[in-house]
This record gives structure tokens, sequence and C-alpha cells, in this order.
């Protein structure tokens, strides 16, 4: 009785998304295998197998170096490439992300907080935790990603008009921005590099302990975008027509910016800000799949961000090269160009229709 | 007590703006839809259209009054529900240009299937039954930004047939088509109205269409005033005249159209009748002149094999003429 | 009292008032620099001395003026800055190459970083400094006390001199550490003369040590000066002496991970020349180069996760424990240093590391040895550096 939304699986669609998903277990395998420390490929199946016992620094890169690695990648791929795509069928907007609404800025106003400006004051520690710790630091992101969320939300039952709040998200940005350079002036030069490479962004930096709370978060996050395809799918009829079928567009506004807000803030408080990632991932599914129903494009961006992260974590982490390049600058080397190319194609096709 | 899916009772509408007094547009309103009609409703720019469309659509909010829909309250209905009675086309943008004719239709399915969407076997009967209803089941797979301005329309108006409303309700659905697709679209609306009892209602500015197919016709004029009827009735009452007239048009009750007016032209008497005689007194109106009896100047038409008009000047001087072009320019020469 | 501009010649007269004051003031200065032990006329030899270990200064004695030269450190066969040093009251010859003269010996400084501080106070020099950067990054005593007493003025962050305190400061030289970007435009705009102290630069403990002599040209203090650097030398190759032939070095690395970077110091670095000189195995020893190295957690880890000894500098505010450092990072526990406690640290915020250690690299040195190779050396308290705290 019951017929998927969906085509049957060996249509253009369905190939593309095998597809992807198997060149994820591929990328996975690969960003497992290689890296700057170069192990033969018996060692690597010695180190799964569990029979690596003399070769403790194999097993410690694979298992606890690029094994979380891969996995953070994954996850923080996935989740950015969706949180984009809700950004942008939300407010009608090629050019919005994820950090679009200034939660990312508000992550890094909570790490420079403590990064650049309680290593000033006399305390040490909070609760326990050393103030100076990779955990205080993810707290801190995450409180500054939530405080920025909750005032979005605030904003967005207010205003009723998508650009305007838009444009709160980018004022709420200009003004983390600012306070994050005032503390930057005042700070020493070391908390200040600090700073800067936590900005680069890096997925090396999640433990095993720590992913315990980020797989299951990212994956809930992912698990509501999966929940609001149709939602997302009537909102591209505008909000009058979405009304008139019925749709509760503030209830559903709010449900977008919370999920997407919540992948953000968790995925930012791990991994830094990445740049790139949310906004072109949602454009090259589209052009790949070429469709903007979101009951293909949602698995499909999920799939293409982990591709994509995989990809961008291999190349900066290549073989033959002692050091890890910073994610962002891979991202920003693939992003751009598929950002100008969006704005040529605008040019000649309508979007809106 | 004839059962009105939708009707109004002391409606007033309009608009609030910040911190002034809310302009009314119309009130004491008092209006019904019927199932089986289909309503058209007619009015010059400014004078509260495309407002009521969206008040009856639940987009804006009445001043006073109150709407029943089924003989409850509007106010009263959940959103869901609501979408089960009423369903709309509008004239906004959408950004589903890259979805299939199937996709855009079966998104009127949304108040009736669950979580994800999917869509049951009788949901896959209605969308198609709505696709073929507006004659466009052979583009169902055709994606929405390759279709024609008109193929758009119909099938945004088969997504509302997908909606499976008793209502519904189109705000300037022809404004953008070309003659050919408003006809096509109108005597669509019309049949589907008829042969599914739903209640139509539709805003536009095409009188000729809306004269030719509506079972009712709303008149809104400028002031507070609205009108309803058959179309014939409100001519047959004068009730466009008052309407529509303006220094210089004229509302013909006859044919249904407007008409230029001059009371200073020019008269030219017309011998003849039939097709000629319609056409050149359109001519000669076009251009200042009208037809009357006294006048030094005469035209005769005169069909002995070929077709020529013969003008007689004041001066008693006959010109032979083979078009009307011809005969306009010599008539204006004369001047 | 009337409402009224005031006549013009008591404006000129105020003006040239004030302009004389301005220039009295040196006049007067001049008088008691001739009157000084160094400053008369009547010394015609300089005591000279010429760097050794450091490469990156050099000094050229004429009759009349020293000549300094320092090469740029980023680019070593450019010289950055010559400058001519030229006792008060005599006419520099004609002969002398273009660069910045300076009347020596010099009466007052201004010092650009907390690290100056330990040359001047070797040479028993601070009294001459009227100037420094910030309070809150120097150690000394005697210094803080004077800035608390205004006898030494502060004029702002390093990176961005607040100009207009420098000018209330009013040095004659202003001393500085080499940067490659041009920070220090305005206050050459401004008539300030510069003095570029690149002993970081150096590569080895007793080449930035041996700045002192760079220092002492501009006060004719080059006796001291000569005498610190000769005992520290001597001190310093005693000490190597002691673990030269030892068999079966100890392994050693150093850093920590900053972001997604590893930065290990180059097997040519300052660093690696105490590990060397300490009788350790450094395990970048092979690199070729003086600065840092960046790498990635799983390079360092491969050859680094058996070493015997860890080795890190960091800037804490509080007590630095294993328990902080675990915090850190997840992968910090991993090596077989951290497991074994066998972390050598020194906090730079609590130590005079950075002040004082510049000047005793064999104090620097002992420390190491004394860890490295317990037992060597009888007597030595650490100074610098210790095994990491536990709690």
């Amino acid at each position: 009785m019951m017929r998927q939304n969906l085509k049957p699986v060996f249509s253009h669609n369905g190939i593309l998304m095998l597809s992807f998903a198997g060149s994820i277990a591929v990328l996975f395998v690969l960003n497992l295998a290689m890296g700057s420390v170069s192990i033969p490929f018996g060692g690597i199946l010695q180190v799964i197998l569990g029979s690596a016992g003399e070769q403790k620094t194999w097993s410690t890169i694979i298992l606890k170096s690029r094994l979380p690695q891969a996995i953070t990648a994954c996850l923080a791929g996935g989740g950015l490439a969706v949180g984009g795509l809700m950004m942008q069928t939300l407010f009608r907007n090629p050019l919005a992300g994820p950090s679009i609404l200034g939660i990312s800025s508000g992550a890094s106003l909570g790490v420079a907080f403590i990064m650049m400006f309680v290593g000033q004051l006399q305390l040490s520690a909070f609760t326990g935790i050393s103030l100076f710790s990779n955990v205080a630091t993810i707290i801190m992101a995450i409180a500054g990603a939530v405080a920025t969320l909750f005032l979005i939300l605030f904003f967005a039952r207010k205003i009723r008009d998508n650009a305007m709040l838009l444009i709160i998200g980018i004022m709420i940005s200009y003004i983390t921005s600012a306070l994050v350079d005032i503390l930057k002036y005042y700070s020493t030069s070391e908390h200040l590099h600090s700073y800067a490479m936590w900005g680069l962004g890096s997925f090396s930096n999640v433990a095993w302990s720590q992913l315990e709370i980020f797989i299951p978060v990212v994956l809930l996050g992912l698990g509501v975008s999966f929940l609001l395809m149709k939602p997302l799918n009537i909102l591209l009829l505008g909000e009058n027509y979405a009304a008139n079928l019925g749709l509760n567009v503030n209830h559903t506004r709010f449900y977008i910016i919370l999920a997407t807000g919540i992948l953000t803030a968790v995925i930012t408080a791990f991994c830094g800000p990445i740049v790139f990632l949310g906004l072109a991932v949602p454009h090259i599914t589209k052009m790949v799949f070429k469709t903007s129903n979101h009951s293909r494009l949602i698995p499909g961006v999920i799939l293409a961000g982990m591709l994509l992260a995989l990809v961008c974590n291999f190349i900066a982490r290549l073989p033959g090269f002692d050091n890890a390049l910073p994610i962002n600058v891979v991202t920003s080397i693939f992003g751009a160009p598929i950002v100008i190319s969006v704005i040529l194609k605008q040019r000649r096709l309508k979007l809106s229709v | 007590m004839e059962n009105h899916l939708l009707h109004t009772k002391d409606l007033t509408i309009g608009y609030r703006e910040k911190r002034k007094n809310p302009k009314i547009l119309h009130g004491q309103l008092n209006l019904r839809l019927l199932p089986g009609e289909f309503t058209c409703l007619l009015g010059p720019n400014g004078s509260g259209k495309s407002t009521l469309i969206r008040t009856f659509a639940g987009f804006h909010k009445a001043l006073g009054g109150k709407i029943f829909l089924d003989q409850q309250e509007v106010q009263q209905f959940r959103e869901k529900d609501l979408a089960k009675l009423v369903s709309v086309v509008l004239t906004d943008k959408t950004h589903v240009g890259n979805m299939t004719v199937f996709e855009l239709v079966s998104m009127g399915r949304h108040p009736y299937t669950g979580f994800f969407g999917n869509l049951t076997h009788d949901d896959l009967k209605i969308v198609h039954h709505a696709i073929d209803s507006v004659g466009m089941l052979g583009m169902k797979n055709r994606l929405v930004n390759e279709l024609s301005d008109g193929e758009r329309q119909k099938a945004m108006i088969a997504k509302a047939l997908a909606q499976q409303t008793p209502i519904i309700i189109l705000d300037e659905p022809t404004a953008y088509l070309d003659l050919p697709s408003r006809i096509e679209i109108m005597q669509l609306l019309h049949n589907l109205s008829s042969n599914m009892q739903k209640a139509i209602l539709l805003s536009t500015h095409d009188l000729e269409q809306a004269l030719r197919f509506a079972d009712k016709i709303w008149l809104l004029g400028n002031e507070n005033h609205v009108q309803s009827g058959t179309p014939e009735d409100l001519i047959l009452a004068g009730e466009f005249k008052k309407f529509f007239e303006r220094k210089g048009i004229r509302f013909d009750n006859l044919s249904g159209t407007f008409k230029i007016t001059n009371p200073k032209a020019k008269k030219v008497r017309i011998i003849g009748q039939g097709l000629e005689y319609n056409w050149i007194v359109n001519a000669l109106r076009r251009n200042g002149y009208t037809e009357g009896q006294d006048s030094e100047m005469s035209i005769e038409i005169r069909k002995n094999g070929s077709l020529n008009y013969i003008l007689k000047k004041p001066t008693g001087e006959h010109i032979e003429i083979g078009s009307v072009e011809n005969l306009i320019h010599q008539i204006k020469t004369l001047e | 009292m009337k409402n009224q501009p005031p006549h013009p010649l008591t404006l000129v007269l105020i003006l040239v008032l004030v302009l004389d004051g301005c220039t009295g003031d040196s006049a007067r200065e001049q008088e008691t620099r001739t009157n000084s032990p160094e400053g008369n006329s009547k010394v015609e030899h300089w005591e000279k001395t010429h760097p050794e270990h450091a490469r990156l200064f050099s000094i050229e004695y004429k009759k009349d003026a020293k000549i300094v030269r320092i090469k740029n450190p980023f680019d070593t066969t450019r010289a950055l800055k010559t400058y001519l040093l030229v006792k008060e009251g005599v006419r520099p010859g004609t002969n002398l190459p273009e660069g910045q003269m300076i009347r020596i010996p010099v009466q007052k400084v201004a010092l650009a970083y907390a690290t100056h501080v330990g040359f001047f106070k070797e040479l028993g020099l601070l009294d001459r400094v009227n100037g420094i950067s910030q309070k809150k990054y120097i150690k000394n005593k005697q210094v803080i006390k004077a800035v608390k007493e205004k006898r030494i003025k502060e004029f702002g962050p390093s990176h961005h001199i607040n100009t207009e305190k420098l000018l209330q400061v009013g040095p004659e030289l202003l001393f500085v550490a080499p940067f490659k970007d041009n920070r220090y435009e305005k206050i050459r705009d401004l008539g300030i003369p510069i003095a570029i102290n690149s002993s970081y630069m150096e590569t080895t403990p007793l080449a930035r040590a041996e700045w002192i002599k760079f220092i002492s040209y501009f006060f004719n203090r080059e006796r001291k000066a000569r005498q610190i650097f000769d005992s520290v030398a001597h001190h310093y190759q005693q000490l190597t002496r002691k673990v030269e032939h030892k068999k079966d070095p100890p392994t050693i690395f150093s850093g920590k991970k900053i972001g997604q970077t590893w930065y290990v110091p180059g097997g040519n670095s300052y660093m690696a020349s105490f590990f060397k000189d300490a009788g350790a195995r450094y395990l970048w020893e092979d690199n070729r180069q003086s600065g840092s190295l960046p790498l990635d957690f799983e390079t360092v880890f491969y050859r680094a996760s058996d070493a015997d000894f860890w080795c890190i500098k960091e800037n804490f505010k509080h007590r630095y424990t294993y328990a902080q450092l675990g915090s850190e990072n997840v992968h910090y526990s991993e090596f077989d240093a951290f497991q074994n406690r066998q972390i050598i640290f020194c906090n730079t915020h609590s130590s005079p590391y950075y002040e004082e250690g510049i000047l005793e690299p064999n104090v620097i040195l002992a420390d190491l040895i004394n860890i490295l190779h317990p037992g060597l050396l009888s007597g030595h308290r650490n100074k610098y550096y210790q095994l990491l705290n536990e709690e």
C-alpha cells in the first residue's frame, strides 16, 4: 500500500546516492590507511584485527588519531552540509550557509573569551575542570553558540520577514567579531596564536571520550533534518502557499533554526569554525541530483557532505607531507570556485519560478 | 436554506497601518459562495480585490465581522483542517523550478499525508486525476521551470485540485497570460466548479472573460460598494455602467464591452449595414468621429463584386475608396 | 579682565622662551656627560671585545668611533643596520660608512622587551633605563619598584607602542627585537633611534648570551661584558665536557600541539643545541633548520612516543601539572615520557627564564644535565627547569 516518495533505487538519483555511499567507504579507509606517517597495509590490517601488539605506535596512530578524525570529519561534513541546505531553503537564498545566523561566531566568541581573556584572570579551574583544558574550550564554544541561538530564536518570534532575520544574524556576527578583535588586541602573542590556530579548523582534536557526545548530537541533528523533509519542500512554495497547505510556518521555522543551530554549535565547538562546506555542498548536490525535492536532497546532501569532508581531510593530511594543512584552507580552495560558479549560473538561470 | 460553503456576516476588510487608523476598504459585506458556482471578483485597481481574496484565504486579518466556512467561523479552524477546506492559487514567486509537475502537484496532498509525505496508492490516484483534469498528464515529469506561463498556472491549479478542497480561491491567475491561455483557464475553472461541485472564487481584470464564464460576479466599487449577481442580471440592472463608467468611456450593455464616447465628435452619416457598418463606426469613433444622420459627410458601403466605400464630402465630391485606412485618412484631410 | 587676544610680540616672546627651554636641557646634559668617567674626551682607546659565538653582530673599532653592524636575521647575507657609535663632543671622521649615528655613552634608554632587562641588570645599567613597555611582563624587582616610583615609565605593548607615551619618556635609544613587519616605522619617524637586539635569532645558547657585548658597546662597558661572558662560557664548556662522551644518551623531544600543528624545534635550533650539549640525543637532530618545524601529531608520535624525556616550556599562570597537561589534549598521555613522569618543565610565567635565562645558559644547561644525568652534578639546585609536578 505504501509507495515511497523516492523514485526506485535504480533511477539516476538512486545510483548517485549509492556511488556516494561507496565513495565514502573508500575515502574512510583511505583516511585510515594514509597519513604523514606511512604504515604498511599489513600493519593496518593487524591493527584493525587487534593483533598489532608490538607496534604500539601504529595502533595509537590508527585507532586513536586517524579513526576518530575520520569519524569526526564524516559527521561534521554531513551536519554542516544539511545545515547549509536548510538555511538556503528557509531563507530562499543561495548564499546562505549554516553560519549565517551567527552561531559559529557565537562559538568563536566563547572560545576567544576563554583563550584570551580568562587567562588574564586569577581563576584556574571551575567545578574541577581546568579552564585551560580542551574540555573547557568546548564547553565555552557551546555556551557561546547556544547563547547566540537563543538570541536568534528570540528574534525569530518577533520578526516574520526572513530577510530581516538574516540581516540580524549577520549583525550578530559582526558584533561578536568586534568583541573577539578587542580580546585579540589585549592578548599575548601565545594566546593569539592558540586562538588563530583554533580558527583554522581541525578534525583532529576530538577524543574518543568526546565522540560519545559528538556522535549522538550530530546524529540527532541529522535525524531532525529528515523529519523536516516535507516542510522544507512546502516552504519552497513560499509562506502563503505553505500556510494554506496547513503548515505552521512559525513552528517550522523554529525547528529548522533549532536543528541547524544545534548542528552548527556542536560541530564548531569540537572542530572550530569550518568554512565553505555548509555553503558549497548543497549547491554541488543540487547540480548533480538536478532536483529541489528535499526527500532526495537531504540524504544526498548529507552523503555529499560526508564525502567532501573526508576528501578534504585526506588532502589536508597527504602522505609525504610532515605537516597537516588546516582544514579551512582545503575547504576554501574547494569551496570558493563553487560559490563563484553559483553566482555565474544565477545570472543565466532563474532560481525563482 | 442553501448550503453555502462560505458566507460572510458584516465583514469589514482593509488594512492596518502602524499608529494610524485602520484603512477600511469595504465594510458590512455579506457575501456567499455556493458549491458548483464559479464566482469572479471584478473591480478597478485599488478597490480591494486582492485584500478581499487574501482575507478569505486567511492571509489577512479582517478588520471586523466574521467569515464562516461551512457554518463554522474561520478563526475556530485548526490549520490542518482549514487546509482541507480552502486551497489557493496566487501570483507569489516560488522556488520549485527544479521539481517535476508531479512533485509539485503532489504537494497538494500535504494535509493528508504523514511525516515524510509518503503518498499512498489513493494519493497517487488523486494526483494523477488532478493533473489530468488540467490536461497536463503528458507533462507530468517535466520540470516546472521548463513550462510556459500558462502551463505553470495549470500545474498550480492541479495542485489546488489535489488538495481536494470544496473551495478554491485564485488571485489574478490569468494576469500574465496571453489571450488563448486566459480563455483556456477560465473555461477550465468553470468546468471544474460545475463538474466537481466546488465553489471557485477568482479575482480578475479580464471583464470580457468574466462575463462569459462566471456564474456569479462580485463587483467591487471604489467606495464601500459591492454588488453581486449573475453577469446578465448585473448588466441589465445597469450596474456595470455605474461601476465602470468614466469620462469618455461608456459601458455598452448590448455588446458587454466598453466603448469610447465623445459628445463633441463630428458626425458622419453611414449608408449601409452589417459587419462593415459596425467596423466603420469603430474606426470613426477611434478618430473622434461618430455616426449620425444629420451630417454633410457620408460614407456609402457598396458591395458589387468587390468592396468599396464611397465618400461624399461636404463639397459634394464623391471619392471611391478601397480600405478603411484610406477612408479615415481622407476624412481627416478634410479638417 | 578684558577679553582681548594677546599682543603678537607677547606671543613671540613666549615662543622664544619655550624653544629656549627645549634646547637648554640638552646643553646642560652635555656638560654632565663630559664630566662622567666614560665620557672623558681624554680616553683615546677603547676597551675592545669581539663576538666569538654570535654571528649576527660585528664590531669595528676606529679611532673615534665604533662601527657596529647587525646582520639581517631573516637573511644573514644582508646587513640590517649599521650603527656609528661616536663619543660625545667628537666630530666623526669622514671615512666612516653610512649608518645611524649614536652618541655614546647613552644615558637614557627605553626597553621594548622584558628580555632585555637581564642584560642591563648584569651590566649594572638599570639606572639608565627610563622606559619599559609594560610592567606586567617584567619580573625584575628593581625595575618594578622604579616603575611604581615613576622613575621608569611605561609606553605600551611592544607590538603597538604608544608613540605619545614614548615621546614622554624621551629616551635616547630604544631597544627592540627584530620583526619582519614595519611596526617601528612610526617611531623612526619620531626621530628616536632604534637598537635592534637580535639575540633571539641566534641559534646557540652562548651566541645569545654574547649579545651582552652588543649592549655594552653603547655604554663603553666592554670590559664588564667580557668578564661576564667569559665566565658564562667557561662554565658552560665545563659542563659540556662532563657529558660529551656519555654512551647511550637519553632521547628527548620538545613542543606541544597548538590547534592542529605540533611545533618542534629544528635540529639546528637553540633548544637543540641545549639538548646536544646536555648529553641527550635530540630526536630531530638530523634536521638542518634553526627555526621550528610545523608537524602533525602522527609524525611526532611516531618518532617520539618512546622518548625518554619530553621538554616543555609553558606560560601558565597557575601550578602546572600532569593533570593539566593531559587535559589539554587526549594524546599527550600516550607518550612514554608522560606515563613515566619524565617531563622536563619550565613555567615561563613564574620563572625568570626570559629575563635572566638568556644570560645564564650554563645554569639552564646544568638544570638539564641534572635531570638527564642524575647524580652527575653535585650541589646544583635547578633554577629554570624541573621535572613536572604531579599535583
